[in-house]
């Protein structure tokens, strides 16, 4: 529990206005150093895959759940990927109980339009048997903690989590045309792509601040978000909020972005391999 | 999901859980192995192991984070804050307690949309928290009590209650007493400390048996004898000598077990108890003094 600074409560903008003005922020980064970012895998036991993103204070856990459904008549050898971003009030005292507001829905549509349109998963993979069985992969993520910049900490966790996803085999006999799983999980998702995002708040068009906290956010109107892949192409960019940013900023994103990408990614890899071993470890 | 929830993306109309074509659990009917321990290597009257800790949410005025074995339980606390003014006046405080319970943590996906069982946890978990908060002292105000279930591996209702009553403690709430809570179960007449989420579906298939047994009026209880059930109590042990704040039971169960039972139950909440207070001590001595306000 913090301290309360009367300032801070009795007229936030001018209190945040005097962090900015010394090139700074009340958690005491400057405008383009990010939190440390901390993943781990497989931390949900009933999941099929699972994954928990630490963004400073920003929690964020993601639990793949499979099913296997009847796939569409438009994609007949297509499976599917269902990601829902659940913003609890657990997490907040900004959020309510209740259905999902706009943060909640807003995030979970970008998510969805960015495994949808990119080429992230192999959507064929997911199809055990065309017209009659395919995997549909419901990913949830919950915020735990939030403190800010959920787009981030959501994209990174969805991805470890389809990485650390693992399908039992599933064997149709031919006969009776009836399924059985094996009581292993051991089939891995081919995952072509690992997005990565960078998000700035907009403080004003001149001022973008990395990484944004609950703080910041409050005082901010709007947010870019850059999505780069694993090679720094461009996957998405995404502009929100009321308040304008100078065009020629816009390079100055992708390459803050390009350069955190190598970071990220150790991050990611490191997580896989040290849940990798632990398994291995286990008879 | 049998309707389109239209704030979610929606999968497709139907899908099959895998666990409806393979069981998660070998469906046996033993608790006990050869060797006289569980199908968890614990024996019938040890816990789980449990994890506690406070403050983990920075966004909360308390917070707290509960492991009782796999099941994992997340608590915010915030307030007290004014009532919504539609309500009519209330000399003492009220308390919202809302479980959610994520659709990832269970062996089969729950469905995002509170379902009875969830709504059912949120009013037990109030129940026992009315019980200790000091509600006089809050006058018009409101306590709002969430909690996110991340795991659900057995003993979900005593692990919310225990992570409600640290995130209350560490928001400052004035209370008569720490409530903690566990569970036991009654299965074959023998009596199991801290019943995981297999056991636990083990007793509701042994629980349908009978029902159907009984219904269909044959009088093969060979298999049946005995009591199966179980029970969550939650205590406040030091409250004028030992408060019980609720108590949920299932099964049927002699009256005999029965008291062996909830001893047992009593005693484990004890136990758990001192972890808490434990816990609680630490974070206060860990806790930085406040800074003193520049006048």
């Amino acid at each position: 529990m913090a301290p309360l600074n009367s300032w801070e409560v009795i007229e936030p903008a001018n209190y945040f206005k005097s962090f900015v003005d010394q090139s700074s922020r009340p958690d005491g980064r400057d405008w383009n150093t990010a939190r440390p970012i901390s993943v781990r895998v497989g931390s949900i036991g009933t999941a099929e895959g699972s994954a928990t993103v630490r963004l400073g204070n920003t929690t964020i856990v993601c639990g793949v759940k499979a099913e296997l459904c009847r796939p569409s008549l438009e994609h007949p050898t297509r499976g599917f990927v269902v990601p829902n971003v659940e913003l609890y009030p657990c997490c907040s005292s900004t959020f309510k109980a209740g259905p999902p507001g706009e943060k909640a829905i807003s995030t979970s549509q970008f998510l969805q339009r960015l495994l949808q349109n990119n080429e992230i998963i192999d959507y064929e993979q997911l199809c055990v048997v065309p017209n009659k069985w395919a995997w549909c992969l419901y990913c949830d993520i919950l915020c735990l903690d939030y403190d800010g910049n959920l787009i981030d900490s959501s994209l990174l966790s969805l991805v470890a989590a389809l990485l650390h996803l693992s399908l039992p085999t599933v064997n149709i006999d031919p006969d009776t045309e009836a399924l059985s799983l094996s009581q292993k999980h051991t089939q891995k998702l081919t995952i072509k792509e690992r997005p990565m995002s960078t998000t700035f708040a907009v403080y004003n068009s001149d001022i973008q601040l990395l990484d944004p906290s609950a703080a910041d956010e409050a005082e901010c109107g709007g947010e870019v978000s850059v999505v780069l892949m694993e090679s720094g192409d461009v996957c998405s960019i995404r502009k929100t909020g009321g308040r304008q940013v100078s065009s020629g900023k816009v390079q100055g994103f992708i390459s803050t972005a390009q350069s955190r990408l190598s970071g990220i990614h150790e991050t990611l890899k490191e997580a896989l391999e040290l849940h990798a071993s632990a398994n291995r470890k286990e008879p | 999901m049998n309707y389109r929830d239209s704030r979610r993306n929606c999968g497709p109309e139907t899908a099959t859980p895998i666990y409806v074509l393979k069981s998660p659990f070998n469906e046996k009917e033993e608790f006990l192995l050869n060797d006289g321990k569980r199908s968890d290597d614990r024996a019938p009257l040890e816990v789980r192991k449990m994890y506690f800790g406070v403050s983990n949410i920075s966004q909360a005025k308390g917070s707290s984070y509960v492991e009782l074995g796999s099941t994992k339980v997340v608590c915010g606390v915030y307030g007290p804050k004014e009532m919504a003014p539609s309500s009519i006046f209330k000399s003492t405080g009220q308390v919202l307690c809302e479980v959610k319970v994520a659709p990832f943590s269970s062996y089969v996906r729950r469905s995002p949309v509170p379902d009875r069982q969830v709504k059912e946890l949120s009013m037990q978990v109030k129940d026992a928290l009315e019980a200790a908060i000091i509600l006089e002292e809050y006058p018009k105000a409101q306590i709002d009590v969430f909690l996110t279930v991340v795991e659900d591996s057995g003993g979900v209702l005593a692990a919310c209650v225990t992570a409600a009553s640290l995130a209350l403690c560490d928001a400052d709430i004035r209370m008569y007493d720490i409530v903690v809570a566990a569970s036991v179960a009654w299965y074959n007449d023998r009596i199991y400390l801290d019943p995981s989420i297999e056991e636990e579906e083990c007793i509701a298939r042994a629980g349908e048996r009978l029902a159907t047994s009984k219904s269909s009026a044959s009088s093969t209880e060979d298999e049946l004898e005995g009591s199966n059930g179980s029970v969550t109590v939650a205590l406040m042990p030091l409250y004028a000598n030992g408060q019980v704040a609720t108590m949920v039971m299932s099964g049927s169960v002699t009256a005999a077990k029965l008291q062996d039972g909830l001893d047992a139950a009593l005693e484990t909440c004890r136990k758990v108890y001192a972890i808490a207070k434990q816990v609680l001590i630490q974070r206060v001595s860990e806790a930085k003094l406040p800074e003193k306000l520049e006048d």
